[in-house]
């Protein structure tokens, strides 16, 4: 190995701006998905959660290495408590959740593997909803009841999630055929 | 461009804070809402948020987003009591525990709003390099922030444009063909956004971002007597809210 990739920085930056620009594109995708479908309800929460998965999986083909995901996530999380609107204690849950994903990739072949990948998300958007909801019992713990109609609407939501799955492995299709994907 | 993205309303006091005292405000208010579980104290700490919220003078936002929580408030209240004329176990017990998740929620919003509609981009820009955080954390997240405004105008470019083609933008349309109302929106989005990735990547990269070993900065940015005055007159309102919930026995309130 030589010494100039020795001392070459983890990420470079083409890579960091890219997972910024990603980042940008989920938050505003859930905000025109909430104005067209005219505010929050199952078919906007279903959607919401489509793109989401859709676009992380497109994220982690196109950017295929370890800590992608975290790094998508710690991002996501700080301009959100920053500026949208974010809840502060979402954020170690959802890097945590990020970070068990991650590790599930690659104990499953890593992000070479397809298959890898959509197990990957599918496992980190199923824990970091279920912390969520423990998050949302320590709120509404006065009424413990009210999380059972939350934990539907995240089962709801969790559809979406399963279905953008493979409408992001169709999306990178047709990226590959436009040449903006080349792995 | 002001974060909340709404149209620019007039300077006032809390244009001045400083953006680290806000997120400060925000994450201790956070924390201290679910150590809450009393009515007075959640009360006090709603009514503080309430007055600090004033202190941006977007009167017509403030009263919209409390009209929404008391919606969602009585909405709650009436499922509950609706679960409990169906199923008797799974009713409400009582309005005091009914209203504390909402007083807490009251509180949350409170805090942020102010934050959004008092910040402006290049303000969280400046924080995000004040506080010093390592470059691979600190350029996504100036990307994205920078990028946020574009996203949402070019979002707007798009409908427009799916709107001159003829093809409708509402919630039968996502509702009766979902599949063509994503591609429509988003397929367009996401090259774009590839796209732009690309070209700003290799623009950074031609800059030497992310080699330089310290970022020199134009200017510093120190916090004034105004934001120890705000923190100060916050903790005290943060410690005497926790000081009323030790001291309250019950998590009822005047009967409720």
């Amino acid at each position: 190995m030589t010494e100039s990739k020795q001392n070459a920085p983890y990420w470079n930056v083409r890579e960091l701006v890219v997972i910024g620009i990603f980042a940008a594109v989920i938050k505003v995708s859930s905000i025109l998905v909430a104005l067209v479908g005219g505010g929050m309800n199952p078919l906007t929460l279903v959607m919401k959660n489509l793109l989401f998965t859709t676009l992380l999986v497109v994220l982690l083909y196109k950017l295929r290495k370890f800590g992608t995901l975290t790094l998508f996530l710690g991002v996501s999380a700080l301009v959100s408590a920053m500026l949208l609107g974010g809840s502060l204690v979402l954020i170690p849950a959802s890097i945590l959740a990020g970070l068990i994903a991650e590790v599930l990739i690659k104990l499953l072949g890593g992000y070479r593997s397809p298959a890898a990948i959509m197990i990957g998300v599918a496992i980190y958007d199923a824990l970091s909803k279920l912390m969520s909801l423990g998050v949302s019992w320590f709120m509404l713990r006065e009424q413990p009841k009210m999380v059972i109609m939350g934990a539907v609407i995240v089962a709801v939501g969790y559809c979406g999630s399963l279905i953008g799955l493979f409408t992001g492995r169709y999306f990178v299709k047709e990226l590959r055929h436009a040449g903006i994907i080349h792995q | 461009m002001q974060v909340s993205f709404t149209s620019n309303g007039p300077e006032t006091a809390l244009h001045h804070l400083d953006v680290r005292t806000k997120m400060l405000i925000s994450a201790v208010a956070s924390i201290v809402v679910i150590l809450l579980k009393s009515v007075p104290a959640l009360a006090l700490l709603s009514l503080a948020s309430c007055c600090y919220l004033m202190l941006t003078r977007r009167w017509r936002v403030m009263v919209i987003s409390w009209l929404v929580i008391l919606l969602l408030w009585i909405t709650a209240v009436g499922f509950m009591n609706l679960m409990h004329l169906i199923m008797p176990k799974m009713g409400a017990t009582g309005m005091a525990n009914m209203l504390i998740p909402f007083l807490r929620s009251l509180v949350l919003v409170n805090t942020l709003l102010a934050m959004a509609l008092s910040t402006r981009i290049q303000g969280i820009l400046t924080t995000l390099r004040s506080l010093h955080l390592p470059y691979w954390l600190y350029i996504p997240a100036a990307v994205m922030v920078r990028f946020l405004p574009s996203l949402v105008e070019d979002m707007r470019q798009i409908a427009e444009a799916v709107r001159i083609k003829g093809y409708p933008l509402n919630p039968a349309a996502l509702l009766f063909s979902p599949w063509q109302t994503i591609r429509l929106l988003f397929v367009p989005m996401l090259f774009r956004a590839l796209r732009t990735s690309d070209d700003l990547g290799i623009a950074a990269e031609l800059k030497g971002v992310g080699y330089g070993s310290t970022i020199s900065r134009f200017r510093e940015q120190r916090f004034s007597r105004f934001d120890y005055g705000i923190l100060a007159v916050s903790c005290t309102f943060f410690v005497l809210s926790l000081v009323i919930n030790a001291y309250s026995k019950v998590t009822t309130f005047m009967g409720m």
